[in-house]
């Protein structure tokens, strides 16, 4: 889709910002907890990218700098609508963290030791495990098209958590697999 | 001048930060720490700790909070601006640099084999997220209840991440009012 003129083209920019808006809003826990955001509106929700392409979009990010929300957003925003598309979705990703921690900054000198506060944070965290653990399933279907695919998961798995292996050194360890064997 | 100066200082720190801290979120809060307690010593040690408490109870990129937070403890809402704005800069540059090339790399044969060989490493990647997130949760009859009813309403009702997230927060709001 290309930048022209008319209504349809500004509320492609308008629905593009506001679903980035809510993904930012939304992504307690940073990181992974907003990929199952992510996928849900931008995946299957829009189809702005494909499964296969997300799951690459994903690697990306891990061997790009900057966090992961804000490259899918860059990289979505231009897909859809050029380097105004990327603009617009990477400000209304970071908008409600960034108005937040800047209220929160004036009021707050030491860290959120609200009682209240905490019981909450803590009552979301069970929910975003399983939000992550669905974004693996979901990824895991475009991902295994053989065993191969499993063992090589579950050897990262094994890799990351018992070795500490780097996650970075994981990801080219596995492209130059897919360079040698596909 | 001495603004602009300071300012300048601010958004090259943070700058720096947004290009050399891969793989995002938690990774970046050792080198954060470097660059900030170490190097330039703007906040000690304890202020860190608590700015990244904040950083990590709101919403979003831990990292992009962690820049407002301290642009603004040093030079208030221009601070925070210059921060967050370094710290975004790069990854959008490259980000966008990739997005431009990426149909073209992608129909070259030998990326699309090293981005299968890569796509099961990403999984491994994510489920690991999961399992370092879940080491802090207590393994009480509350949480077991609210991942077992998160389960039910995602996957058979097939409800929104969002509403299972406020869901989620109603309960705490709920268990803050009654304890």
């Amino acid at each position: 889709m290309r930048p022209t003129k008319g209504g349809a083209n500004m509320k492609t920019l308008w629905l593009l910002f506001w679903t980035f808006f809510r993904i930012g809003a939304f992504g307690f826990g940073g990181g992974y907890a907003m990929v199952s955001l992510i996928q849900t509106d931008v995946v299957h929700g829009y189809s702005w990218l494909s499964p296969e392409e997300f799951t690459d979009i994903i690697a990306i990010a891990e061997m790009t700098p900057g966090p992961i929300a804000i490259n899918s957003a860059t990289f979505v925003g231009y897909r859809i609508y050029g380097f105004l598309g990327a603009l617009v979705a990477t400000v209304g990703v970071i908008m409600v963290s960034f108005a937040l921690v800047l209220a929160v900054a004036r009021l707050l000198q030491r860290c959120w030791d609200s009682r209240n506060l905490q019981l909450v944070l803590s009552s979301l965290r069970p929910v975003v495990i399983v939000l992550i653990l669905i974004a693996a399933l979901e990824i895991g279907r475009t991902a295994f098209l053989g065993w191969t695919d499993v063992i090589v998961a579950l050897a990262a798995l094994w890799l990351i958590v018992k070795m500490k292996v780097h996650p970075i050194l994981l990801i080219l360890a596995g492209g130059v697999l897919g360079a040698v064997i596909y | 001048m001495k603004k602009c100066q300071e300012l300048a200082k601010i958004f090259w720190s943070f700058f720096r930060i947004g290009a050399f801290t891969f793989g995002g979120g938690f990774a970046m809060i050792p080198l954060i720490e470097r660059e900030l307690v170490e190097r330039r010593g703007w906040i000690t040690d304890h202020e860190f700790y608590d700015v990244i408490c904040v950083a990590q109870s709101a919403p979003g990129a831990v990292a992009v909070n962690t820049a407002v937070l301290t642009g603004s403890r040093l030079y208030g809402t221009a601070g925070s601006f210059a921060a967050g704005l370094g710290v975004m800069l790069p990854s959008f540059m490259v980000m966008l640099a990739i997005a431009i090339a990426f149909d073209r790399l992608m129909s070259i044969s030998m990326v699309e084999a090293v981005f299968r060989g890569i796509r099961p490493v990403v999984v491994a990647l994510i489920l690991y997220a999961a399992y370092r997130l879940s080491r802090t949760v207590r393994r009480s009859a509350y949480n077991l209840m609210l991942g077992t009813v998160a389960v039910f309403a995602l996957v058979v009702m097939g409800i929104h991440p969002i509403y299972a997230l406020l869901g989620a927060a109603a309960c705490g709001l709920l268990r803050a009012v009654l304890t």
